[in-house]
C-alpha cells in the first residue's frame, strides 16, 4: 500500500516534470511538500534512514537493534528491498561488533531470502571478508 | 455546877490553842520565805490575815454563846474575865500578826514592784535586743544578697574572662597560621612577579614576533587564497573526470553510483581500513563506507530514498571527514587514494533536493 502511494505520487510528479507544468517538482524531483506526503505514507523508512545514520555515527549497537526490529514489518509490508537492506545493515553492524556468527548469519540470510536484491552482492562480498567460524 | 461544862470549855481552849499554834507555826516558815515571784502576789497575805480575824472572831463568839445566862448547851462556869482576858491577849496576839502580816506585805508589795520595774527593765532591753537581732538579719540577709549578687557577677566575670582566654588562645593560632600563609603568599607573589615579569618578557616577543607573522601572512594570504581556488579548480577536474565513467546519460546520483561501482570502492573498505595508522582516518573510512554503500544499494528511482541519502551525506561531511584525515599525515598511498576517491564520488551529493 505504501509503495503505491509512494508510486502514485513520484509518477505525478514525473508527468508534471515531464509537461514542463512546474507543478512542485524540479527535473523529476518531488519538493519538499510532496516528500512530507510521502515520509507520512511511509513512517517505517524514516526509522530506516534514521538508523542508517546512527551506523554513519558508529552506533553499532543502536542501529543493529533498530534494525532488526524494522525487518518483520519491511517483510510483512512486502517490501522485498528494503526488508533485504535492513538484513543486510544488521549483518554489517554485528560485523562491526566483532560478532561474526550473527553477521555471517545475517548475510546468509540475505543470500538465501533475496537472491535477487541488490544487497545480495554486498553479502556475498561481506561473507568473504568475515573470519571463517571455528 | 457539873464537871462537864468546863470539861467542854477546856476542849474548846485546847482546840483554839492547837489552832492558833498550827496557824503560826503554818505561817511563821512563809513568812520567813522570800515572797514568790509570780505565784505569790499581795493577797496571799491578805487572805492569811482575813482568815485569821475570822478564826479569831468565830472563837470570840462560840464563847459568848457557850456562856450566856439560860443556856443549857455547854454553858461554862468560869468567870467571863478570864476569858475575855484570854481573848484580849488572843486578839493582842493577832493584832500583832495582823501587823506583822501588814508589813511582810508591803515588803512583798515594794519587793514584787522591783521586780516588775526590773522585769519590764529586762523586757525592753530583751525587746531591743530582738530588734537590733532582727536589723542585724535583715541586714545579714541583704549583705548575703548583695555578696550572692557579687559573686554572681564575678562567676560571670570569671567565666567571660575564660571564653576570652579561649578566643585569644584561637586568634594566637590563626594569627600564626596566618603569618605561615603570609610568608608562602609573600614567596609566592615574589615567584609570581618573577614569573610575570618574565611572560611580559615573552608577551613582548610574542608580539614582535606576531606582526612579522601578520606582514609576512598578509603577504602569503594571497598566494594562500589562489592555491585554494588552484586546489578547488583541480579537485573538480578530477571529480568530473572521475564521474565521466559514467555513460552521457547518467547524471547526478546515478554517476556517482557508476564511479563507485567501477571503481569498486566499497569493496576495498575492508582492506583501506586495515592499513589506515590513525584512529581519525580510520573513522573516516568507517563513516564513508557507510554512505557508499547505502550509494551502491540506492535505487536512484525512489526519490525519498535519494533525498535521504542526501541528508546522510551531509550528515557525514565527507570532504571534511577526508580533509581531516589527510591532514594527520601519515597515511600510505593506498589510504589516502582511497579517501581521495571517496571525497571525488560524495562530494555535492548532499546538494541534491
Amino acid at each position: 500500500m505504501w509503495a503505491k502511494a509512494t508510486r502514485l505520487i513520484l509518477l505525478t510528479c514525473a508527468a508534471g516534470a515531464s509537461l514542463g507544468a512546474g507543478a512542485g517538482c524540479t527535473a523529476g524531483i518531488p519538493s519538499t511538500h510532496e516528500m512530507r506526503l510521502v515520509r507520512r505514507a511511509r513512517p517505517e523508512l524514516a526509522e530506516f534512514n534514521r538508523a542508517v545514520e546512527m551506523v554513519a555515527e558508529l552506533r553499532y549497537d543502536d542501529a543493529a537493534r533498530a534494525f532488526v526490529a524494522m525487518i518483520p514489518r519491511f517483510e510483512a509490508a512486502g517490501d522485498a528491498e528494503y526488508a533485504a537492506e535492513a538484513i543486510f545493515w544488521a549483518g554489517y553492524c554485528s560485523e562491526k561488533l566483532d560478532r561474526p556468527a550473527v553477521a555471517t548469519e545475517y548475510y546468509q540470510r540475505v543470500l538465501r531470502q533475496y537472491p535477487h536484491a541488490r544487497p545480495a552482492d554486498l553479502a556475498a562480498a561481506r561473507l568473504r571478508l568475515v573470519p571463517p567460524l571455528e | 455546877m457539873s464537871e462537864e461544862p468546863d470539861k467542854t470549855d477546856e476542849r474548846m481552849e485546847g482546840l483554839l490553842r492547837r489552832w492558833g499554834a498550827e496557824e503560826a507555826a503554818e505561817h511563821a516558815p512563809q513568812a520567813a520565805l522570800p515572797p514568790p515571784r509570780r505565784a505569790a502576789g499581795p493577797g496571799a497575805g491578805l487572805r492569811y490575815a482575813a482568815v485569821a480575824a475570822g478564826a479569831l472572831l468565830v472563837g470570840l463568839l462560840v464563847a459568848t454563846l457557850v456562856n450566856r445566862p439560860g443556856q443549857p448547851v455547854g454553858l461554862s462556869t468560869r468567870p467571863a474575865d478570864d476569858e475575855i482576858a484570854n481573848l484580849n491577849a488572843d486578839l493582842t496576839k493577832a493584832q500583832r500578826d495582823l501587823a506583822g502580816l501588814r508589813a511582810k506585805l508591803t515588803a512583798l508589795e515594794a519587793d514584787l514592784q522591783a521586780e516588775r520595774l526590773r522585769l519590764q527593765t529586762d523586757l525592753a532591753e530583751m525587746r531591743n535586743d530582738r530588734d537590733r537581732h532582727k536589723a542585724a538579719a535583715t541586714a545579714a540577709a541583704a549583705r548575703e544578697k548583695a555578696l550572692k549578687r557579687t559573686l554572681e557577677g564575678q562567676q560571670a566575670r570569671l567565666a567571660a574572662l575564660a571564653a576570652a582566654e579561649k578566643q585569644l588562645a584561637r586568634a594566637k593560632l590563626d594569627l600564626a597560621a596566618a603569618g605561615k600563609a603570609l610568608t608562602q603568599a609573600q614567596a609566592q607573589r615574589h615567584a609570581s612577579g618573577r614569573k610575570l615579569a618574565a611572560a611580559a618578557v615573552e608577551l613582548a616577543r610574542i608580539g614582535k614576533s606576531y606582526k612579522q607573522a601578520l606582514t609576512v601572512s598578509t603577504a602569503l594570504e594571497g598566494e594562500v587564497t589562489a592555491l585554494k581556488a588552484r586546489r578547488e579548480a583541480t579537485l573538480a577536474d578530477l571529480q568530473r573526470a572521475y564521474l565521466a565513467r559514467a555513460t552521457a546519460d547518467e547524471r547526478g546520483i546515478r554517476a556517482r553510483q557508476v564511479a563507485g561501482q567501477s571503481c569498486r570502492i566499497v569493496e576495498r573498505a575492508a582492506e583501506v581500513r586495515s592499513l589506515a595508522t590513525s584512529k581519525l582516518a580510520r573513522q573516516a573510512v568507517d563513516r564513508l563506507e557507510v554512505v557508499l554503500i547505502r550509494l551502491e544499494l540506492l535505487n536512484v528511482d525512489d526519490t525519498e530514498a535519494v533525498m535521504a541519502f542526501a541528508a546522510l551525506v551531509r550528515s557525514v561531511r565527507p570532504a571534511e571527514t577526508v580533509d581531516e584525515a589527510l591532514a594527520a599525515g601519515g597515511e600510505v598511498t593506498k589510504v589516502r587514494a582511497w579517501l581521495l576517491e571517496a571525497r571525488l564520488i560524495l562530494t555535492g551529493a548532499g546538494r541534491v533536493g
